[in-house]
């Protein structure tokens, strides 16, 4: 039986480099020597501060290089309100896209913006393939964005009339002539209340949610989203007993826009909302478990403060992440890495990001995109409108990254980084510098020392004495004594040029970090 | 028309030993519409009035032999062709009490064969494959089992196959190339945290992959003249992984559940095309689930397994009955399950959906079999479970269904 502490009182002992290392994986896709350098003296109130502050508005996309010519969008203008033009230019656009939205996760600053705008991605859904049309797509990524540190309400709001939104879950074809349920099914599911409450909404009121919310549609020319009075269904819509019996009363005219905020408010005064929330966000930051324990002690206090600050989501992560139940050794590692996390985040630990190698070639932002979809999480894509698997499917949770083929394929592709001829993507070619990433450590030519630095700052999760005995070996290449590799790494240090030198100290490495990539406990955060 | 000549009258349907039999599980994702797939013709003015901006022209129904009122989707001609030759079987009107319309809930109710206030934590197959392959993974493979107990081909694990332990099934991805793990050892003493769980889940994971690997990899590499009726890879996703099951069993392979899925059939609008109820992405998904049956059956017949191979349909419940302004349909509740197979018994189980003449937007189809009693009777009759052991797997009485000859 595993008791941590339920306290949400702010940590009171000082930061060691474990508890440091433990919040910084959990905030960011990966965490590299520089993130270390950066966090390493600052006190638990400081990290906050920074994890939560604001990013500067991201700056509107514009045309890139590329081979499909944009006849009324030259390079360096917004293409976010042209013309639809064509499927081609579409299609396109929707690389762009993507290519931007991964490209600022692995640029990131150092706040939690984009570890926020995935969560919100995956616990408000829309589908770019679904929705199509790449503009439409532009204004849900970046509605994400905007409010990824922001307001929970006034998210669902906006969103529930994003032009996006409006298209995926049929919120433009949901008339008083004929509903569309789609949507007042899933933002009650899936998107604010939820579906395993003990008490619960009814098909009835997904009903009447629906006529609510009739009368909208999307404007493929001006790019609005409009509310038309005639296709709206003014009668009264009665909500069941959950709802303490609530009715809204339907109003004609352009006033019948305004049922929809009634409707928020209604579901928003429901506290399953705020717990439904503090649940997800526990979820992705701390541990899968909820049991009854977790849901009254640490759950309904988050969903307290939820409310008490009228949904801003801030409050909720600084009181969660800066807790002493978040920093019990019972959570160390116990998330299993999402491919976000394991690819972006080798980019961030074996220091690609900070070398730069991205930075020119924006395609190559394109290439992780699709590695990411082969390891099953398709930026932009998720499978269905309940987002990815491992945030609500039970009892696997986050396990659902992991099956034979994916875990084939994330050795593949580190193993592939780990060579001498690397991987190109899409015009760049990265490989890992090993050599680099050890020659930064106190005292690289101390295998202990070494094997010792290299596991703490790489896995999440204590390594074995057998695994430690194993790494040692091959360091030393079958060998006892421990002086082969400090002969070997002062060999090279003092002549860096040396070719012969740097290959003998970097083909132990790579085996080395092939080891350590390959160990299970690699894969958890 | 593909010229395949089955001998389904061969007298002995249930050939072969029961070990050796293989059942292939198709998932339709998403809520597949019954009516517009087997569409019930006696009284089809009701459906014209439920449906008129959705429901299939009569005269472009295809008609099935032996039966005068049920008729398949205009597009499912390679389905009416097995069917006149006696290697389909339909069953009616399959669902549950107290239906539930959210895909989540009631795809686990489905996957996990539980009653709508079950919450089940492992599939039914697994609970079944579970029963042969006794504490699994300790002790497997071995000479009596080298092969994995069952093979999702795809790129997601399934909750059909959840075990008690662990995950039972080995996970394909048609774009497979093998698997390339290293060796494992024991992991570190992080006992007392959650992690310690989570690592030793992927511990197995990475321990069984390679044991399967051999195995997997020779199968996958062996060399087969497929049908000619495939498409080219990525086409249909479904025709891949089907070709990925049949290469398998060619191969030699003993597993013998494997789950392969087709998505997109959550179809609130567009079902059907404005002008055109025969086209529309309904119409392009049950192309797809023909084609892919087409082909992987005539696999089968290529290498003389069409007797001990069978495969069926489900999905999380079916459409609504009346249609909505967006030429879709919302959630609705039972639908027809489709059997393909030599041994599977020909013809159509179950009395045609019901629809009244007046049909309101809430209404749904009343449900004939409970899922449950079509996969007692799969795994009595098919797998040979004894009584006392498919009521261990799935709890509760339910009448018997001949779905095998």
């Amino acid at each position: 039986m595993i008791t941590p502490t339920y306290s949400l009182e702010p940590l009171k002992r000082q930061l060691n480099q474990e508890d440091r290392l433990h919040l910084l994986r959990r905030s960011f896709f990966g965490v590299g020597q520089r993130d270390v350098e950066f966090f390493q003296d600052k006190s638990l109130k400081q990290c906050l501060d920074i994890l939560l502050m604001s990013s500067p508005v991201a700056s509107p996309l514009v045309q890139e290089d590329s081979d499909v010519i944009d006849p009324l969008v030259p390079k360096g203008q917004v293409w976010a309100n042209a013309p639809y033009e064509s499927d081609l230019i579409n299609n396109r656009r929707g690389l762009m896209l993507k290519m931007d939205w991964v490209g600022a996760m692995l640029n990131r600053d150092h706040s939690l913006t984009e570890k926020m705008r995935l969560f919100w991605h995956t616990h408000f859904v829309t589908e770019m393939d679904v929705v199509k049309d790449s503009r439409y797509s532009y204004r849900y990524v970046f509605m994400l964005r905007d409010y990824a540190l922001g307001n929970y309400k006034k998210l669902i709001r906006e969103g529930t009339t994003n032009i996006a939104m409006l298209v995926y879950l049929n919120g433009n074809s949901n008339s008083k002539a004929a509903p569309n349920e789609n949507y007042a099914r899933e933002l009650m599911e899936l998107f604010t209340l939820g579906k395993g409450n003990a008490n619960n909404y009814t098909e009835d009121d997904v009903r009447a949610g629906a006529r609510v919310l009739s009368g909208w549609k999307d404007n493929k020319e001006s790019l609005h989203v409009n509310f038309y009075p005639e296709l709206h269904d003014t009668g009264d819509k009665q909500f069941s007993a959950f709802f303490e019996g609530h009715s809204i009363r339907g109003k004609s005219g352009e006033n019948g826009a305004g049922e929809l905020d009634e409707l928020i408010d209604m579901i928003f005064k429901k506290t399953e909302t705020a717990r439904f929330l503090c649940r997800n966000l526990y979820r992705w930051f701390v541990c899968p478990e909820v049991d009854q324990m977790i849901e009254e002690k640490v759950i309904q206090p988050l969903s307290l403060h939820l409310i008490a600050h009228d949904f801003e989501v801030r409050p909720v992560l600084e009181m969660l992440l800066g807790s002493e139940h978040f920093f019990d050794k019972a959570f160390r590692g116990c998330i299993v890495k999402s491919p976000a996390d394991f690819l972006l985040g080798a980019m961030q630990q074996f220091d690609v990001v900070a070398t730069s190698k991205l930075d020119k070639n924006h395609e190559s932002w394109l290439q992780y995109y699709f590695y990411l979809g082969d390891l099953s999480m398709d930026i932009g894509n998720p499978p269905s409108v309940a987002g990815w698997p491992a945030y609500y499917q039970a009892p696997k949770f986050h396990q659902w990254w992991i099956n034979s083929a994916t875990l084939s394929l994330r050795a593949k592709l580190l193993n592939g980084l780990s060579t001498d001829k690397g991987l190109n993507f899409n015009g760049t070619d990265i490989k890992f510098d090993f050599v680099w990433f050890v020659s930064r450590f106190e005292n690289p030519g101390d295998v202990n020392s070494l094997i010792s630095r290299c596991t703490e700052l790489l896995c999440a999760v204590k390594i074995s004495d057998v695994y430690k005995a194993s790494l040692k070996a091959i360091l030393l290449s079958g060998q006892q004594s421990e002086h082969y590799w400090t002969e070997a790494w002062d060999k090279y240090s003092k002549n860096s040029g040396d070719l012969a030198a740097r290959s003998v100290v970097e083909n132990r490495l790579r085996l080395f970090f092939k080891r350590i990539i390959e160990m299970p406990e690699f894969q958890m955060l | 028309m593909m010229p395949l000549v089955l001998d389904a009258l061969s007298g002995c349907n249930l050939a072969g030993d029961k070990q050796n039999r293989i059942l292939v599980l198709i998932q339709l994702v998403g809520g597949n519409d019954g009516l517009n797939t087997l569409v019930p013709l006696d009284n089809y003015k009701n459906i014209i009035a439920a449906r008129p901006n959705l429901y299939l022209p009569e005269n472009k129904v295809l008609p099935i032999k032996g039966v005068s009122d049920i008729a398949l989707h205009p597009v499912m001609a390679p389905i009416q062709q097995l069917y006149n030759d006696k290697l389909i079987g339909f069953v009616q009107g399959v669902g549950y009490e107290n239906q539930n319309y959210s895909h989540f809930r009631s795809a686990d109710i489905w996957l996990t064969g539980a009653g709508a206030s079950k919450v089940l934590y492992t599939g039914w197959m697994a609970r079944f494959l579970e029963t042969r392959f006794r504490k699994y993974p300790v002790g497997f493979p071995n000479a009596q089992h080298p092969d994995p107990p069952a093979i999702k081909v795809g790129d997601m694990g399934t909750f059909l196959f959840q075990g008690t332990a662990m995950d039972m099934s080995i996970v394909i991805d048609p774009a497979s190339t093998g698997f390339e793990t290293s060796a494992t050892e024991t992991s570190s003493d992080t006992a007392n945290t959650y992690a310690f769980e989570e690592v030793r889940s992927i511990q197995e994971i990475l321990q069984q992959t390679q044991k399967y690997s051999g195995v997997l990899k020779k199968a996958l590499h062996t060399s087969f003249n497929h049908s000619k009726l495939y498409p080219k890879q990525g086409e249909n996703l479904l025709a891949d992984q089907l070709k990925t099951v049949a290469k398998l069993i060619k191969g030699g392979l003993q597993t013998s559940v494997y789950h392969v899925d087709l998505k997109g059939f959550d179809t609130h609008d567009k079902q059907v095309n404005d002008g055109d109820t025969t086209k529309g992405l309904h119409a392009e998904l049950l192309q797809k689930l023909s084609q892919a049956i087409q082909c992987f059956m005539e696999d089968m017949h290529t290498i003389g397994r069409e007797h001990d191979v069978a495969g069926m349909t489900f999905s999380e419940f079916g459409r609504r009955i009346k249609s909505n302004a967006s030429f879709g349909t919302d959630h609705g509740s039972s639908q027809p399950m489709m059997f393909f197979g030599a041994a599977v018994k020909p013809g159509i189980t179950g009395k045609s959906p019901v629809i009244p003449e007046a049909v309101n937007a809430s209404d749904n189809l009343a449900w004939q079999y409970d899922h449950r009693a079509i996969y007692s009777s799969v795994l009595k009759q098919w797998f040979g479970v004894p009584d006392g052991v498919v009521k261990d797997i799935l709890p509760g009485d339910f009448p018997e269904v001949k779905i095998f000859a």
